[in-house]
């Protein structure tokens, strides 16, 4: 069961990563001013959240979306903003990479997790 | 079932009540083993606070005496139906805040969820402590806000959204335990900082 549900986590991490980069192509075109790019990007890239907090509601939890969703979508957003923006990348180019924040920023998180988890000490609250 | 008529802050789990279960079918696959062995730790007559559509019962043995209380008659509704053959469970639409039950009235308390959504959540934890018999513990599975510094923004945001729907992501349930006069004797991290066991005593 943890094995699924980890499998779960790591499929929608990769879900939210290349839809963000899917959001961020429809929008911004190769020219843009860096900067706005930059923030668009992330704007457009963090809306991949909503559809995996919905989809995902039967297996997995807030919790468990939300923290790395925001990561990853933010992170690859703003990437792919700017690399479109420049022409350093093309989409199928940044969909690869989208899969390896995606993959990364979920062990990172659960390796914070395993980290925290357990009885905190008394008096910290 | 008592009815409440002058209030209607509550019409939001009022409408929730119907999608409830499954959206929340992911909470207790993921959550359900360690609320079961936390809630087992109640013992006697324990008030069970916001049952809402009582996907919380099973974590209870049938025979366990139980009242649980929630402010939405449609949550109760749901609820009653996973009553049937828990002779000793009863369910009643009441106001955390203004509880109806006398002092020192129950064994033990447990809440899940609970107070992400009560709308003053010291005065709900401050008449839990009223109607707990001394020495009597409550315990808790909650959500609560984080302290890592990138999810906190997030979830007071988030929270402007949610609180229309649903429950505030943002609460320091820990805190407010404190404040009610409780003194907290367990917390167990369970998912980051944000979902947690709290055990606290009368
Ligand atoms: C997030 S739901 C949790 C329900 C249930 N404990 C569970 O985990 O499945 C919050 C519940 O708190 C109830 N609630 C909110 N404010 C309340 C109050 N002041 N008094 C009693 N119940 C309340 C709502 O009606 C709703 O059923």
């Amino acid at each position: 069961m943890r094995f699924l549900f980890k499998l779960v986590d790591y499929i929608l991490a990769v879900f939210m990563g290349v839809a963000s980069v899917w959001l961020v192509s429809l929008v911004v075109g190769s020219g843009w001013n860096m900067f706005i790019a930059m923030f668009v990007g992330m704007f457009l890239g963090m809306l991949a959240v909503f559809p995996a907090l919905l989809f995902s509601c039967g297996v997995t939890t807030a919790f468990h979306v939300l923290p790395v969703g925001m990561l990853i979508t933010m992170f690859t957003g703003m990437i792919a903003g700017m690399a479109i923006a420049m022409g350093a990348l093309s989409t199928s180019q940044l969909y690869p990479l989208a899969i390896f924040i995606a993959a990364t920023v979920q062990l990172a998180i659960d390796r914070y997790d395993m980290k925290l988890k357990g009885e905190v000490p008394l008096g910290r609250t | 079932m008592a009815e409440l008529k002058d209030k209607h802050w509550w019409a939001k789990w009022d409408r929730a009540a119907g999608k409830f279960d499954f959206m929340n079918r992911g909470v207790e696959l993921r959550f359900g083993k360690d609320k079961q062995e936390w809630f087992s730790r109640a013992k006697g007559l324990t008030l069970l606070v916001a049952v809402g559509t009582g996907l919380d019962l099973p974590y209870f043995t049938k025979d366990h005496s139980l009242v649980g209380i929630d402010i939405s008659k449609n949550m109760l509704r749901i609820a009653a139906k996973k009553c049937e053959g828990r002779k000793n469970t009863k369910l009643i639409q009441v106001d955390v805040e203004t509880l109806s039950f006398a002092d020192n009235s129950f064994d033990s308390i447990v809440t899940s969820c609970t107070f992400c959504s009560v709308p003053d959540p010291v005065q709900g934890l401050k008449e839990l402590y009223r109607v707990l018999k001394p020495g009597g513990k409550m315990y808790m599975f909650e959500h609560v806000q984080s302290n890592i510094f990138w999810m906190a923004p997030m979830m007071d945001a988030m929270t402007l959204i949610t609180r229309h729907f649903g429950p505030e992501l943002n609460r320091r349930t820990g805190k407010n335990v404190l404040k009610a006069g409780f003194r907290l004797t367990e917390e167990v991290n369970i998912h980051l900082d944000m979902v947690k066991l709290f055990e606290a005593e009368k």
